[in-house]
């Protein structure tokens, strides 16, 4: 009896052997690769986004020119500042507001930020009151508490766009930013720091960012000029596989290093539709060329791995760090994180699934840049879910709960861009001017900023080496 | 012709194997043509490749190191054996057991006779004894072993050793039946015996028609039932079940798993959620060994099938966990022999594991916390790679366990990997594991596949016999259709 059934089970045994390599991964190509990226004019139905999106920031401008990041809550830090500007600049170019509502908003934000006083008279604080634009902490009571280079990084980058677009407020940029000192939030090496108050109120400068977050925000210094060289590489990164993918995340220890090392859209979308996946400085306009390969690989792994998991537990997922509308208010929603895959924690660490949400600003993002069946399908689930007089909701549920119904500054700014990547690519638009207040004052060997100079990159090559260097056909360079 | 025989099974074995037997098979050849004396220790390594079952691991006839460490593992044994009960303790002079360890007995026992450290009278008088406790030893809730039993008076106990009916645990009994299959195959005098053993249980609740395993916790006269058992020790304890008979299409095969690279290399992981659950999920290297040991990583019963299901197979995973160990120690340096253990102190458990709760290299206790000091190089888990990985690695283990034992008690569970310092806890699962380990290598794999229809299979063909404890042959079929297959790709849904 026993005999008989062998070729029985043989057959069951080549059946299991086969199965499990059609279930294998195939490896090398990413179908996210060959996705094109969202062009041309917005439809209605992306005009009403936009317009949908905007909203929030004319309910939430205060009187001093800033915008509260959480609806109808005084208080904002400067990355959502930095989406502020970012919605400011796509409100303008989209047309929802005209070139004078444009204008006497970002004088009215300039004009705040240079009245801001800096913590320890260093840099800007991680909060700010909107109202009286007091230093705050996160309850939004009065007092300094550390400045956050990401935080920093970030409104870099939207002070560079908005100086390079409106010339007009060039003077105004430069003078807020020749208020810095840099001399701890980039050391020589390019490694980036954060402050904060220790127990004994003394303050501690702790190296900040993690892959995705660390090379985006560099580049935000790397604009100023200074050299972010450890910051900006991709290392320490390690893999894992999800969903036939192999994803990078930041190899740092958590449990060491007592900081997050989520991998989420937001970071690769931002680099992706702020920088077109280029390096800091490359003033190409072709956006078909990234120059910066590994990030544009990045990208597509973190993207890839959230449509295959849709497409194998039929979850809709474009994850991100979002806002909630109950305790504990805010949530990292990974990819991976802390050692686990499609991972939901609060900041200090604890285990939340209950509050896995598609992110609208992640959504969008992936959108934008991926042209692709997932992508229609991710717009369709996200186009309606928004209060018509308050902005969009933050995230749905996806447990089915329904959607997160809380308001912010950094979903709806980054919403915004999204649809203005559409309308004209890449958001930093170079205007050729090199002879700005900014660029006078640091080439002064004398003066405060001569302290940082050791950080500072060389100046710009000159453009007859260029064209050299054009003519000499792509490769050489 | 059994030489013939030899040689074709080894043209399907693993490729390291190969150049080793047409060396030995030549050398062989050229003894009947010269008879030549040189090559006589050529001729010992084919008669033991030769009464070695199974094609995996190291093989052939102890050399004096080797009976020494059996017989280090054996005093264990002796000095733990309590004279009126004729039990064995679970720890150094500590008097209890559960029923992981009753077949840790078992094990230790069969290895003994067959590596000689015993003869043919005491095995008979210590088996007598331990058949006579399985006959009518007390069950949790009448139905099934209990966690614990006092190795003196041979009564249900808590783990403080104090009597009390705390519920079973599936994965122990199911390495118990293991064992008493096992040695019924090998000693089919005691055959009847260890049937009627297994016959006195109720399996209704433990495993149900699909072969899901369960355990209970009872406290205060209340019982709370759970799911146990996971990659790993989950498929091992289900190898005790099928080895009964009993359908097991849903713990034998691999679960859905995840995966992580650790050093460059892709690792396995159940996929259930320890974070939920609260029930870890450690990639540890016991349950692969033993499956290797006892099975050749193939399921009971069914000749050559290796279990796997949609996953990687049992053979996979256990080779996934040897290599990213011995690969750690390339690159590293640092000597990795990782699995479980107990200690007398909290934590008491620790999951001492390859990756768990979201690292690698992560050693957890059972209270959920890290406790990286605790990592160890394990002598049992040492032992059992050096017996299925012939290589320069596990030879180079073996070196680093060889003398932690105390030459009166037994083997220590090993070396802590911070300082290098000895962990002198002394238990019967490592011992016996060394002696299992030796066995294997003098024999092969441990579970035979049965010539004849014995005691128990003869009950349950008697359809007019009904005992109504969930007898394999008093199951429906398992209905379970996609059992445990991994989500395969679909196509997106129509818009």
């Amino acid at each position: 009896m026993m005999r008989l059934c062998t070729p029985f089970l043989l057959a069951l045994s080549l059946m299991a052997a086969q199965s499990s390599a059609l279930a294998a991964c195939q490896t090398g190509h990413l179908p996210a690769a060959d996705y094109p990226r969202r062009a041309g004019l917005l439809s209605e139905r992306e005009m009403a986004m936009a317009r949908t999106a905007w909203k929030y920031f004319e309910n939430n401008t205060q009187p001093t020119g800033l915008v509260n990041a959480v609806d109808s809550y005084p208080s904002t830090t400067m990355w959502d500042s930095a989406s502020y500007l970012g919605a400011l600049v796509a409100a303008h170019e989209l047309d929802i507001i005209n070139a004078q509502a444009a204008d006497e908003r970002l004088g009215k934000l300039l004009a705040a930020f240079n009245g801001l006083t800096f913590f320890r008279g260093e840099l800007p604080n991680k909060v700010y009151h909107t109202q009286t634009l007091e230093q705050v902490d996160y309850t939004n009571k009065p007092g300094e508490i550390g400045f956050s280079a990401l935080d920093l990084g970030r409104l870099l980058v939207w002070l560079k766009i908005v100086k390079e677009r409106y010339p007009r407020h060039a003077d105004a940029v430069d003078r807020f930013v020749l208020r810095w000192n840099f001399d701890n939030v980039v050391d020589r090496s390019g490694m980036m720091f954060g402050a904060m108050l220790g127990q004994d109120k003394k303050v501690q400068y702790v190296q900040e960012g993690r892959l995705g977050y660390e090379e985006y925000a560099a580049k935000g210094f790397q604009l100023w000029g200074l050299a972010t060289d450890l910051a900006s590489r991709p290392e320490p990164y390690a893999t894992l596989p999800l969903y036939c993918v192999e994803v990078p995340y930041d190899s740092r220890d958590p449990r060491k290093y007592h900081q997050h090392n989520y991998v989420v859209s937001e970071s690769y979308v931002l680099d992706g539709i702020e920088f077109n996946w280029d390096l800091a400085g490359d003033r190409s306009i072709n956006d078909r060329v990234h120059s910066q390969p590994w990030m544009e690989d990045f990208a597509h792994r973190v993207y890839q791995a959230q449509e295959n998991r849709f497409k194998e537990t039929g979850i809709l997922t474009a994850r991100s760090e979002h806002q909630l509308s109950e305790a504990p208010y805010f949530v990292y929603d990974t990819v991976f994180t802390d050692g686990y895959a499609w991972n939901t924690i609060t900041e200090p660490g604890k285990h939340v699934p209950q509050y896995a949400a598609i992110s609208l600003k992640a959504a969008l993002g992936m959108w934008v840049l991926w042209k692709s069946d997932y992508t229609d399908r991710l717009f369709q689930a996200i186009e309606k879910n928004f209060e018509p007089g308050k902005g969009f909701y933050e995230g749905i549920l996806e447990n089915g709960k329904g959607p997160i119904k809380a308001f912010t500054a950094n979903n709806n700014g980054i919403m915004l861009e999204a649809l203005l990547f559409k309308a004209t690519g890449k958001l930093l638009k170079w205007s050729g001017k090199t002879d700005s207040l900014w660029e006078r004052t640091v080439s002064n060997p004398y003066g405060p900023q001569a302290r940082t100079r050791a950080n500072f990159l060389p100046p710009p090559t000159p453009a007859g080496a260029k064209t050299n260097c054009a003519e000499a056909g792509a490769g050489t360079c | 012709m059994l030489m013939l025989r030899r040689f074709q099974a080894a043209r399907q074995s693993s490729s390291w194997r190969r150049p080793l037997l047409l060396g030995a098979a030549a050398l062989c050849c050229s003894l009947l043509l010269a008879g030549c004396g040189v090559v006589a220790r050529g001729v010992e390594h084919v008669q033991g490749a030769s009464a070695h079952a199974g094609n995996i691991g190291r093989y052939g006839r102890l050399t004096n190191q080797e009976l020494a460490w059996a017989k280090t593992a054996w005093r264990y044994v002796e000095n733990n054996t309590n004279p009126d009960s004729g039990l064995v303790n679970g720890s150094d002079r500590l008097p209890l057991f559960t029923a992981w360890q009753a077949g840790d007995y078992l094990a230790s026992l069969v290895a003994a006779r067959e590596i000689g450290l015993i003869d043919e009278h005491e095995l008979d008088l210590r088996l007598s004894r331990l058949l006579g406790f399985l006959g009518s030893m007390d069950l949790s809730e009448g139905k099934l072993p209990n966690k614990a039993y006092n190795a003196i008076t041979g009564k249900m106990v808590n783990f403080g050793n104090q009597p009390e009916d705390i519920g079973w645990s599936a994965v122990d009994i199911g390495r118990l039946l293991m064992w008493m299959k096992i040695t019924g195959q090998r000693y089919p005098q005691f055959q009847e015996y260890l049937d009627k053993a297994a016959l006195r249980w109720s399996y209704c609740e433990v495993i149900d028609d699909c072969g899901v395993l369960s355990g209970t916790s009872r406290s205060k006269g209340q019982t709370s039932k759970y799911q146990e058992g996971r990659l790993g020790y989950e498929q091992l304890a289900s190898a005790g079940f099928a080895a009964w008979g009993f359908n097991t299409s849903l713990s034998g095969n691999t679960p859905k798993t995840e995966a992580i690279n650790i050093l460059g290399l892709p690792v396995h992981y159940d996929a259930r959620d320890a974070r939920s659950s609260g029930v870890q999920t450690p990639v540890l290297t016991m349950p692969h060994v033993f499956m290797g040991m006892e099975l050749g990583w193939r399921a009971p019963a069914k000749e050559g099938f290796e279990p796997g299901g949609a996953g990687p197979t049992a053979r996979q995973l256990a080779d996934e966990v040897y290599r990213v160990q011995e690969t750690r120690y390339r690159k590293e340096r640092v000597f990795t022999a990782r699995s479980d253990y107990q200690l007398r102190t909290e934590p008491y458990q620790v999951l001492d594991a390859v990756y768990v709760a979201g690292y690698p290299w992560n050693t957890v206790g059972s209270d959920g916390k890290e406790y990286e000091k605790l990592a160890l190089v394990s002598t049992r888990t040492a032992f059992g790679m050096w017996a299925l990985w012939p290589t320069d690695y596990t030879d180079r283990l073996i070196e680093v366990v060889q003398s932690l034992y105390d030459p009166e008690r037994g083997w220590f569970e090993g070396r802590l990997e911070v300082s290098g310092a000895p962990q002198q806890n002394i238990t019967l699962s490592t011992n016996a594991a060394v002696l299992e380990a030796l066995l294997f290598k003098l024999k092969g794999q441990l579970y035979q596949s049965e010539p004849a229809p014995g005691y128990f299979q003869v009950q349950l063909a008697d359809v007019f016999l009904r005992l109504n404890r969930c007898l394999p042959s008093e199951r429906p079929i398992c209905e379970a259709k996609s059992a445990r297959s991994s989500p395969g790709t679909t196509p997106l849904p129509p818009q």
